[in-house]
């Protein structure tokens, strides 16, 4: 099957899936772990006490907002109080439980698995009960994302393989040791929101990938149709806005969303959860965590929710050199970790070890560069300027805010320029004023 | 162990990669690709273009240092200055005085590039703002030609072929030769070879864009067509192939957006064959170029990539 071009512009990424042969590990359980009373930007009340006994899967936080999934403990044992720290993802301070484990990993009662023929809306239900986030970038929950999806009456379905940044391979990994999961997490996604087509998208870099979920979907035939598709390993081909736009051959409207113009987008990693999920009937404990670039072990790690980054990288073993900066998350889109004292949270996908060099800056030398690297057909020099000088109105009437921060302005930049905070702090100013007036 | 990674670290935003492809490469490339037409230009006219590079690239050099220091700036070796004082000499007649080539280069330098702001912020291309200077002070010098002799040979004054008038009966084959080697009288770097040389190491090497050189060197041809002129010549001839591959390629005095190039590119290989068969000055290049240069931001202010998602919103609104 000949693969076609993406019909946007972007960049290759050298691959460095140095962990694509490592089979995913199970991290032993950590001492503690830290769960932070934040959902998507809703901030919730801590309803447990220092010196209170929890059991895993127990509440610990209540939001105002009742769509919000609960937040519970991944493991029993102690809170130790309550924390404050900075989340680089939130970007300010938000509270956070500490629970020391007490060694049992004792669990709720699980809630009884939904039958075999249940209906799209008891399963939807399940997964509200049992609190699934999704385990892509973003975190959303995915009761409120399926919720939406169905207003939005959506016609097509995408599972999300596409792992396009470097380093990363615990979808892939995924997809190679669980693929049975995936199927069956897809059938359920599908089965709530009866697409019209059901399509799992594979990185072309990933043919084993593919093969894994086609030996899959045939012995487990019946049911949906599922296509699984390659599509061409270029960044940032797993942006949803992009895929969309590859899948249907249709552009996001700005300040839409994919669902808007008919696509629901799940990342591999939260189908698979879902499945082990549903059938535990205890809430989410763990997730799959890329650990790679200048750590001395490089692998793929079940990591408990809410374990520090501090215990990954010891884990495995520190790092290979000094001057090092932690990344949570992708190369291209992760975040630095100031303090290794914060969580693995449900959308921390990645921990790297990168070498942390320093960038000179040069004058910009309007070469275009970022212009023909913007998948989204922007002009990010016009917003380095205009931001520079506090035009943000001009920003926003060139479209700042179809931006998705790929990152890709900054990268091809030969001059340096960290165009990428220009534009966020540009965007932050136009969302301040706007909420203003 | 941990402690000491989370403290050694500066702040860092996404991406946390970046290009190895910095503008100081591509100047270092770029100064690289001249170096094949300024040897050839040394061995064709011997110590009279070794002096005239000398002279410019000194001169640009110490001109740069003094804007810097007269600005308030910290003294910074910029390579942009070494290739401007480079491709000036190149485009500059051999027989020319040293002292108007040292004036040229200071123009284009503390006048065409520093006043406008320096590296980046320069409407005009120093070269050709000091190659036209030059043209309207000392025209007579400027249009001045001599026989390629290499070291030590006598100087012989020989027209450039642009400025004659091409008879019926001239060796096309020959003229053609001529001007790719660089033995018919014409510019310090006058070899149309060694320029497109290097010019297809920037292509390689990726610091310029294809379709930029080709549409330019594709519409001077049609338009000389269309003028009865030789084709072969106006490509050959002259400052085309400096144009095509450095001035039109130049990234601070060119439109933004790849399209805007093209129609910067079209613009000036009509303008320059239009100089060239109604104007008066012997080369359109340095006219046709700055022009083009003039008009460049508006270029840029119509000529924009639409948005993702705003193609539709657009069509509805007219």
């Amino acid at each position: 099957m000949k693969i076609k071009n993406a019909p946007y512009n972007s960049i290759d990424l050298p691959g460095y899936k140095f962990t694509a042969s490592s089979p995913i590990e199970a991290m032993p359980l950590p001492e503690r772990t830290i769960i932070p009373l934040l959902c998507y930007g809703n901030e919730y009340t801590p309803i447990v006490k220092k010196g209170q006994t929890v059991l895993g899967g127990e509440g610990v936080g209540t939001s105002d907002n009742p769509v919000m999934p609960p937040i519970v403990s991944t493991l029993s044992g102690e809170v130790s109080g309550i924390i404050k720290y900075v989340d680089p993802f939130y970007g300010s301070l938000i509270s956070a439980v500490v629970i020391n484990s007490d060694g049992q990993d004792n669990w709720i009662e699980p809630v009884k698995p939904p039958r075999e023929n249940a209906s799209g809306r008891s399963l939807l239900n399940s997964i509200q009960a049992l609190g699934i986030s999704g385990l892509g970038g973003g975190g959303f929950p995915l009761y409120i994302k399926l919720l939406s999806a169905l207003n939005a009456k959506i016609h097509t379905l995408v599972v999300n393989g596409m792992e396009c940044e470097p380093f990363l391979t615990a979808d892939y990994r995924l997809m190679i040791e669980n693929p049975q999961n995936i199927i069956a997490g897809t059938r359920i996604l599908s089965k709530i929101l009866s697409p019209e087509r059901t399509i799992i998208a594979v990185n072309d870099r990933y043919p084993d990938a593919l093969t894994s979920l086609e030996n899959a979907l045939s012995e487990n035939a019946g049911g949906v149709e599922i296509e699984v598709n390659p599509y061409k390993s270029v960044y940032p081909a797993g942006a949803e806005e992009l895929l969309v736009k590859q899948i249907l051959n249709r552009d996001v409207p700005p300040g839409k969303l994919p669902q808007d113009i008919g696509a629901s987008i799940h990342s591999i990693a939260t189908v698979e959860s879902l499945t082990k999920v549903l059938s535990s009937g205890l809430p989410p404990r763990s997730r799959v965590v890329t650990a790679s670039g200048n750590l001395v072990k490089r692998a793929n790690l079940e990591v408990r929710i809410g374990t520090p980054v501090s215990d990954v990288i010891q884990f495995c073993g520190g790092t290979r050199s000094e001057n090092n900066k932690i990344i949570l998350g992708g190369p291209m889109t992760g975040r630095l970790a100031h303090n290794l004292d914060i969580p693995v949270t449900p959308s921390v996908f990645a921990v790297l070890a990168l070498t942390d060099r320093h960038v000179p800056e040069y004058e910009c030398i309007k070469c275009g560069k970022c212009i023909d690297s913007c998948p989204a057909d922007l002009s990010p020099v016009d917003f380095y300027f205009n931001s520079r000088i506090g035009k943000y109105e001009e920003c926003a009437k060139s479209g700042i805010n179809i931006c998705f921060e790929c990152g890709n302005c900054e990268f091809s930049c030969p001059s340096g320029i960290p165009l990428l905070d220009y534009i966020k702090i540009a965007k932050r100013e136009i969302k301040l004023r706007g909420s203003k007036s | 162990m941990a402690e000491q990674t989370s403290q050694k670290s500066r702040l860092s935003s996404p991406p946390h990669l970046r290009t190895g492809f910095n503008t100081n490469k591509i100047m270092l490339v770029t100064l690289v690709s001249l170096l094949i037409p300024a040897i050839g230009g040394m061995t064709r006219y011997g110590t009279k273009a070794v002096g005239i590079i000398a002279t410019t690239v000194i001169t640009a050099v110490i001109a740069g240092a003094l804007c810097q220091k007269l600005r308030g700036k910290p003294l910074k070796f910029e390579i942009s200055t070494v290739i401007s004082g480079l491709l000036l000499a190149l485009v500059l007649p051999p027989g020319l005085p040293l002292w108007m080539a040292a004036i040229g280069s200071i123009f284009a330098i503390c006048i065409v590039k520093e006043a406008f702001g320096g590296t980046g912020q320069n409407i005009f291309n120093p070269v050709l703002g000091a190659q036209a200077f030059l043209l309207a002070s000392f025209a007579t010098p400027m249009s001045q030609f001599i026989k390629p002799t290499g070291f030590g040979g006598k100087i012989v004054a020989m027209a450039n072929p642009l400025a004659v008038e091409l008879g019926v009966n001239v060796n096309k084959g020959e003229l053609y030769q001529n001007l790719l080697f660089g033995n018919s009288a014409g510019f310090v770097g006058g070899s149309a070879l060694l320029v497109i040389i290097g010019g297809i190491l920037l292509l390689l090497i990726g610091t310029i864009d294809f379709r930029t050189p080709f549409v330019f060197l594709a519409t001077v041809a049609i338009t000389s067509l269309a003028f009865g002129a030789d084709p072969v010549f106006h490509l050959l001839a002259g400052g085309v192939m400096f144009a095509a591959f450095y001035f039109a390629c130049d990234p601070v005095t060119t439109p933004l957006y790849w399209k805007g190039r093209l129609v910067f590119a079209v613009g000036a290989g009509v303008l320059t064959v239009l100089i060239r068969q109604l104007g008066n000055p012997i080369d359109g290049i340095p006219y046709a170029i700055l022009i083009m240069n003039g008009v460049t931001p508006l270029i840029d202010r119509y000529i924009k990539p639409i948005p993702m998602g705003m193609k539709k919103v657009k069509r509805n609104e007219s």
